[in-house]
């Protein structure tokens, strides 16, 4: 973990109590699925989806959230975070992680996407990450992707400039 | 037709996926794991599975408003530590539940 200031983390415990609070009101709604909320909102990562499609849908992109895209020609699933479509002939899929890392299994998949979205639907894919701004340092290496922060996620201009470079 | 539309309509894939209100219509209040959408898109298929569609548009159910830009880093920093935990700890839920509880 980065190193907090006493004023962050405090602000993060209190944003955690809420968090808990809101698992709380879940629990409340579909009673004896908290364990499996919990388990795919804080351990699958559902919720730094949401956070993520959410901001991404405030500042006016379309997007189609946590989908399965099979091919006839591809011998496996792949599953996506998020596609954005941009253009007539575009599209960006969205990877959301909390890892400090980006895995070459990571970067084989993307371009996976990217050349078989291309080879089967004709449209031409870029990636973009989203992710704990630890993370920058092993985006940046590679020229074919892009990368936002959770921070920078409420600042509109730059998810827009960022989309834009994309293109 | 903007992009969206043309994209959409081009690979046949229902709008309303992407419209909240009509979708809260469908799965709200029950949220059911079975439901699969499955459209065709050009040769290959999209499969959305939604034991939880209701949870990315239903601000009442996930609250976000509580994770204030100013705090973000700090929150998914620490958010990467809980899963961090619960992946190292093969506690049952409760016992994690009641050590987080603890550390807050």
């Amino acid at each position: 973990m980065r190193n907090c200031s006493v004023e962050e983390l405090k602000k993060a415990k209190e944003a955690f109590k809420l968090l808990f609070s809101c698992l709380a009101k879940l629990d409340n709604i579909y009673t004896e699925r908290f364990d499996l909320l919990f388990r795919e909102l804080i351990m699958e990562g559902l919720f730094v989806e949401i956070y993520s499609f959410r901001k991404l849908v405030e500042a006016d992109l379309n997007v189609i959230p946590n989908l399965k895209i099979k091919f006839k020609n591809a011998n496996k699933d792949y599953e996506l975070d998020a596609l954005i479509p941009i253009t007539k002939d575009m599209v960006i899929q969205c990877e959301y992680t909390l890892r400090g890392t980006l895995t070459n299994e990571k970067r084989k998949k993307f371009r996976e996407v990217e050349n078989i979205i291309l080879n089967e639907m004709g449209l031409r894919c870029k990636t973009l990450v989203i992710g704990r701004e630890c993370l920058r340092s092993f985006v940046s290496s590679d020229a074919d992707l892009k990368m936002l922060s959770f921070s920078e996620l409420s600042n509109k201009p730059k998810v827009i400039s960022t989309i834009l470079s994309l293109i | 037709m903007d992009a969206t539309d043309d994209f959409l309509s081009k690979h046949c894939y229902h709008l309303s996926i992407l419209n909240a209100a009509k979708l809260l219509d469908i799965f709200n209040p029950v949220v059911n794991d079975g439901i699969i959408i499955a459209e065709k898109l050009g040769k290959g298929k999209i499969l959305k599975n939604t034991p939880s569609y209701a949870l990315y548009y239903n601000s009442n159910l996930v609250d976000l408003s509580i994770i204030s830009d100013s705090v973000a880093a700090s929150f998914f920093d620490t958010l990467h530590f809980i899963q961090y935990y619960f992946q190292k700890n093969e506690e049952d839920l409760s016992t994690c539940l009641s050590r987080l509880t603890d550390f807050f």
